[in-house]
């Protein structure tokens, strides 16, 4: 909920206006709804808290206004929503369908700021649609992010629309047939899918027996449009007589959920749900089938080996569960959908899930130019170490720059969790001081003295004297690379010296001494704890 | 050697006093000057390399693009900045003076010399020889190689020791079950862990080389249990003798945290691990199998 501020102000003030394409017997259920589709469809605030935000205006249109001038709002500091505010405001209205088909609702309201949700996800025009049958009713919010906006500007004051159409034929196989009831053989499962929308199911199991495997079909169900689909859910281990399971998916995170986050930055490609109407230890282990479009995937560049799956846990963190590809002669015998790609993945946990991308991500771990200091026309090495922290094996262009500008690049590939270090070196015919960075990360200052001057290294002078380099001099000026070649495949081995180009890779035999320190004193601590000992024994 | 263990036990344990005075008696009657003299002069060697001039040393640096067999051997005593020298210095100073320290008290100082002039002089060779392996652009040096190995060979030695000072009569033939189990720690060092790719390799490795270890030592008829309570028992019970053992079993256990670091790379360069492990692993395999068989039973 929005707090009041004395600055700051925002107000959002729609007016729906009733707008729909079929017209089939109209039934008001009470006299404080907004009626459209000729009836089909009723509009009305709800009993929430939130519901004070939508009223009937003078023209029994339905009305959201969350500003000071809301005439249910009685709260005299209530001003309206904070600029740079996000957030959500749920059970604002609901929208009941009263036809007796199917009716797949959205609502038309093109703005960035302010989006209509339910169930935590969008139902505007143009994305996706709330599938009801007869007599049933959605519960509709509001999802608003006012980063940007101005300060006093009333966001809104305009009409937004609520559309329905009754679900073409093609829908009606899934959302009029909407239930899809299996059983297989004597003794096994019964099994009900509902499919309320493209995006949702409802699956319930009974007549389970003591272990058995419940196998539920959820037709392709979108979890981020049509590229993104689960095949179905199997519950192993069921010690429980029925099950029911609600999943619902989505393109982006859930209303009240966070994003995909994970160490190795995977790029998430959809989301699911999965809410259970049973005790977690009375099911040994799910598995969830899904599928990727073979053109999707071509498409954002997605290697199926790449393609992984997360789950969210109870305390928010993001866990990699075991997923496999499905064979492609198993996907031939088994009948499934041939454009796509087929994925299996177990989980023992029920929550949110996330199918997503195993990236890439090179680090810079280490950086450090040598030597420091050198004459004009001289050369400088940089050398890096790069690390893959990414899920996935890749190649990226690493660049050199002095002040900014290019001076010499590597395309490095390396598998996850790889270490490479690679040699980047330029030479700079113009004194001054050059800050340099490889990959963005910072290498260290070089300083260029004048050949007349004293402050190179190579004078025998402080390298760290001023070199009397001006603004102007310490400017990037015409050094150039003599190490540009770009090698593919450069340090995609595990010898950190295998990127390279012209000097090689040191690799002393050597130890630290810190760590000799360390074990010198584990040597004195056991010395110690013998003597501790020897003395408790006389004791 | 020609008296049993229980009559050296029975010897030694008359010089032994509560206050540890037989094992310095001991240790201080097996000391030889031509040792000591031969030992001090890998450091002075070091540092003499040292001295020399930059350009020098680099040439004498094994670049494995271009070997040499001069440079293969002298590799290994070239060090290119002070810090690389002391870290080697102190390291070797360490593991040779209590191995030397466990080898003349266990009878196997003969033994010891002849392994350490082993790895002075052919193991350069040997180790440069095997880095050829992986071709790569790069140059090999440092004495680390060499200390790696006296580290293999400090296992030996200690086992020597016990059966010396500590465990009268205990088996020689145990020792590998410790290099099982050393591998196995060294692989969970020196590999990144993680659920994929190599760090399960590192896992993997690190729990074969316990189970190869356990099975190694019951098929020998040795029981972990009953030995490890023997030891401590006698650790315990045996002022200076106890104190030298622990020493050394600190240093088989903790010298490879120091010689396999999990991040290898360091300031541009990085830790040659192969030469490492080459050199830990060759160093315990050969001698052990001479000690085993008594070659090295002195008289």
């Amino acid at each position: 909920m929005p707090s009041a501020r004395n600055v700051l102000i925002l107000a959002i003030l729609l007016v729906a206006a009733g707008s729909l394409a079929f017209a089939t017997g109209a039934t008001v259920i009470d006299s404080d709804a907004d009626t459209v589709a000729d009836g089909d469809l009723e509009i009305q605030p709800t009993d929430d808290p939130n519901g004070q935000y939508a009223y009937l205006n003078d023209d029994d249109e339905i009305a959201i206004d969350i500003s000071a001038s809301n005439p249910k709002i009685r709260d005299p500091s209530f001003e309206g929503v904070n600029v740079g505010a996000t957030g959500v405001i749920d059970s604002i209205l609901e929208i009941t369908y009263t036809g007796d088909q199917y009716a797949n609702v959205c609502i038309g309201y093109p703005n960035e700021s302010v989006t209509f949700i339910a169930d935590g996800n969008s139902v505007e025009c143009g994305t996706t649609n709330v599938t009801l049958a007869p007599n049933q009713t959605v519960t509709v919010g509001l999802n608003i992010d006012t980063r940007g906006a101005t300060v006093g500007a009333q966001l809104g004051a305009d009409e937004f629309s609520i559309e329905a159409k009754i679900a073409e034929p093609d829908d009606a196989t899934t959302v009029t047939a909407g239930v899809s009831t299996q059983q297989i053989g004597g003794g096994d499962p019964t099994t009900t899918v509902k499919a309320p929308s493209d995006n949702r199911r409802e699956f319930t199991g009974t007549d389970i027996e003591q272990g058995d495997q419940v196998r539920f079909d959820a037709d392709r169900m979108h979890l981020a449009d049509g590229n993104v689909t689960l095949e179905g859910i199997d519950l192993d281990g069921v010690r429980t007589g029925s099950v029911e399971l609600d999943a619902v998916g989505n393109a982006t995170p859930f209303g009240n959920g966070s994003a995909l986050t994970a160490p190795t930055t995977p790029r998430p490609m959809a989301y699911l749900r999965v809410d259970h109407g049973f005790a977690p230890d009375e099911v040994d282990e799910m598995a969830i089938r899904f599928s990727v479009d073979r053109d999707h995937l071509n498409a954002t560049g997605t290697d199926p080996d790449d393609v992984t799956f997360y789950r969210q846990t109870d305390a928010g963190e993001w866990a990699e569960k075991p997923v496999e590809r499905v064979d492609e002669e198993v996907v031939r015998v088994m009948g499934l959908p041939e454009d796509s790609v087929h994925f299996r993945a177990t989980t023992t946990d029920f929550s949110t899930f996330a199918v997503a991308e195993r990236v890439p991500r090179f680090d810079v771990t280490e950086a450090a130019v040598a030597p420091e200091a050198i004459d004009p026309g001289d050369e400088a090495a940089v050398r890096a170490t790069l690390r893959n922290g990414g899920g996935a094996a890749g190649e990226r262009r690493v660049t050199l720059t002095a002040n900014g500008d290019p001076v010499a690049n590597r395309t490095v590939a390396l598998a996850p969790n790889e270490t490479t270090t690679v040699a980047l070196a330029g030479t700079f015919p113009d004194a001054g001081e050059y800050d340099l960075a490889v990959a963005g990360a910072d290498a260290g200052t070089l300083l260029v003295g004048d050949p007349a001057g004293e402050g190179s290294e190579s004078d025998g002078t402080d390298a760290g004297t001023d070199t009397g380099a001006t603004a102007d001099e310490n400017a990037r000026g015409g050094a150039s690379s003599v190490d540009g070649g770009d090698e593919p495949g450069a340090g995609s081995t595990d010898e950190p010296g295998a990127g390279s180009a012209d000097d090689p890779t040191e690799e002393p035999s050597a130890i630290d001494l810190v760590e000799l320190g360390g074990l010198l004193a584990g040597v004195t601590l056991s010395l110690a704890g013998i003597a501790l000992v020897r003395r408790l024994q006389r004791s | 050697m020609t008296a049993s263990s229980t009559q050296r036990s029975d010897e030694t344990g008359a010089n032994r006093n509560p206050d540890g005075s037989g094992l310095r008696h001991d240790l201080a009657a097996g000391i030889r000057l031509a040792d000591v003299l031969v030992l001090a002069a890998v450091p002075a060697l070091l540092g003499a390399v040292f001295t020399l001039p930059e350009s020098t040393r680099r040439s004498l640096a094994f670049a494995y693009t271009d070997p040499t067999l001069l440079t293969a051997f002298t590799a290994h005593y070239v060090h290119l900045d002070p810090g690389h020298l002391a870290g080697n210095v102190a390291g070797y100073c360490l593991l040779v003076g209590v191995g030397y320290a466990l080898a003349v008290l266990g009878d196997a100082r003969r033994f010891f010399l002849t392994a350490l002039a082993t790895f002075l002089l052919a193991f350069p060779f040997v180790l440069s020889a095997l880095n050829l392996a992986v071709p790569r652009n790069a140059i090999g040096f440092g004495f680390s190689g060499i200390n790696m190995a006296l580290s293999g060979l400090l296992p030996l030695l200690l086992g020597a020791y016990a059966r010396e000072r500590i465990v009268p009569g205990a088996s020689i033939r145990a020792l590998p079950a410790v290099f099982f189990g050393l591998v196995g720690w060294i692989a969970l060092l020196a590999l990144p862990l993680s659920a994929a790719d190599l760090g399960v390799a590192g896992i993997a490795t690190g729990v074969a080389g316990a189970l190869l270890a356990v099975l190694y030592a019951s098929s020998a008829g040795i029981s972990i249990r009953a030995s490890a309570a023997d030891i401590a028992r006698a650790v315990a019970s045996r002022p200076g003798d106890g104190e030298l053992f622990v020493v050394g079993a600190v240093l088989v256990v903790g010298y490879p945290v120091v010689g396999f670091p999990t991040d290898p790379a360091v300031a541009g360069s990085v830790v040659n691990l192969y030469v490492h492990f080459l050199g830990f692993c060759l160093a315990f395999i050969g001698p052990f199998a001479l000690f085993a068989t008594g070659t090295f039973e002195e008289e």
